[in-house]
């Protein structure tokens, strides 16, 4: 049984006609289910938990990454598959993932090819494609048997697990393989944060790049913000590892991995 | 076989990259290629090549597959098979191999075994026990 999570802002009367028409062709494929709006008044936990009571099986996120991040934290306690349709920009993961935008991702539904991928645990939360540390002084990563610092404060810690779904640069955006049960630590320079693809062109030796499962990070002067899928703040100290295929997902033929 | 032609690197091999801008303390184990342009204090061992930089500090000791060595190294060096020393090496330590290719003007201070089955640590203790 399908259950629809549509995001606040596809309230917003330019996304009417494309509602619609997602509506309809989800009923033309037999896949429609309940429905449920996100508002301000009502908590994610809370919504996950009454679509697992009432039987659902694959919980669909109708909106953008945001729409996913939002989402996903409750999903591991469940058995419970994730599907996308994307609406509106901002939509890297379901790229990622070979989902096209609007009605299209219905036919991806429909055809309902799914996959385990890896999701990320920071503390008591997930994250699905990355994380982005500011670098500061005294800012260290440990990990089993080393310790990892970095000797400027110009550079930017990412952990990826699909890649930086901020960059606008989508084409020629390194994907990372989020089945491998491995992370990447890429450590780079302000300027080039923004662009791991950068890391191999001629600024290849620049970056750093260290394979991981587990890290924990640590900065002795502060508490430094953490950024999780681009919008959940978490402070250090953190853990963060590798859950190895732990969400199911649906993906589309065109997936990037 | 050469790993430090720059052009001819495939990125995709190298697994880990220790760049210029972070250091590293510990044992460090990796399990694919690694590429070293940055500090590292302690031990660092891995399964396949190693490559070190010609702006690498490295104080050590080194266990690879194939080592490719422009930068500096202070510490034990165990190959398996091939050592390639560039002319900006300088190396402080003994060197255990099976190949060795050592460019002009590269600085070596230190032991040099070469041999068919050159001693890691692994085998080491297998040695021992024959005994």
């Amino acid at each position: 049984m399908y259950y629809y999570i549509y995001d606040s802002y596809l309230s917003n009367k330019k996304y009417e006609s494309v509602l619609h028409r997602i509506e309809t062709r989800l009923m033309d494929l037999g896949i429609n289910g309940k429905t449920e709006k996100l508002t301000l008044l009502k908590n994610m936990r809370e919504i996950v938990e009454e679509a697992v009571k009432k039987g659902s099986t694959t919980i669909i996120a109708v909106g953008n990454d945001k729409t996913v991040s939002k989402i996903i934290g409750y999903l591991p306690n469940h058995n419970v598959i994730l599907g996308i349709i994307p609406i509106g920009p901002q939509n890297r993961i379901a790229q990622i993932l070979g989902i096209p935008p609007e009605e299209k991702a219905c036919d991806v539904l429909s055809a309902r090819i799914i996959e385990k991928v890896d999701l990320g645990k920071v503390n008591n939360n997930f994250f699905l494609s990355y994380l982005e540390i500011p670098s500061k002084r005294e800012l260290t990563l440990e990990c089993d048997q080393y310790t990892i610092v970095p000797l400027s404060e110009d550079t930017t810690v990412n952990i990826y697990n699909f890649g930086n779904i901020l960059n606008r640069d989508k084409l020629k955006e390194k994907v990372y393989n989020p089945q491998d049960g491995i992370f990447e630590a890429v450590i780079s320079k302000k300027k080039d944060s923004w662009s791991p693809f950068k890391i191999f062109k001629k600024s290849f030796s620049e970056s750093s790049i260290f394979p991981i499962k587990k890290i924990k990070i640590k900065c002795s002067k502060e508490c430094i913000p953490i950024m999780a899928d681009g919008q959940v703040t978490i402070k250090t100290p953190v853990t963060v590892e590798v859950m190895p295929k732990k969400l199911k997902i649906i993906v589309g033929k065109n997936r990037m991995f | 076989m050469s790993l430090f032609k720059e052009r001819g690197n495939d990125p995709k091999t190298v697994e880990t990259i220790i760049g210029p801008s972070v250091k590293v303390e510990g044992n460090f184990i990796g399990e694919g290629n690694v590429m070293v342009d940055g500090i590292v204090n302690g031990s660092l061992k891995t399964n396949n090549d190693l490559k070190i930089g010609k702006g690498a500090k490295i104080k050590a000791e080194i266990e690879a597959n194939n080592v490719v060595i422009a930068g500096e190294v202070k510490g034990n060096i165990k190959v398996r098979e091939k050592t390639e020393i560039i002319n900006t090496a300088k190396i402080f330590g003994n060197i255990e191999t099976k190949v060795l290719s050592v460019e002009a003007g590269a600085l070596l201070n230190g032991k040099c075994i070469m041999s068919p089955e050159p001693v890691t640590s692994e085998n080491k203790k297998n040695i021992n026990n024959n005994k």
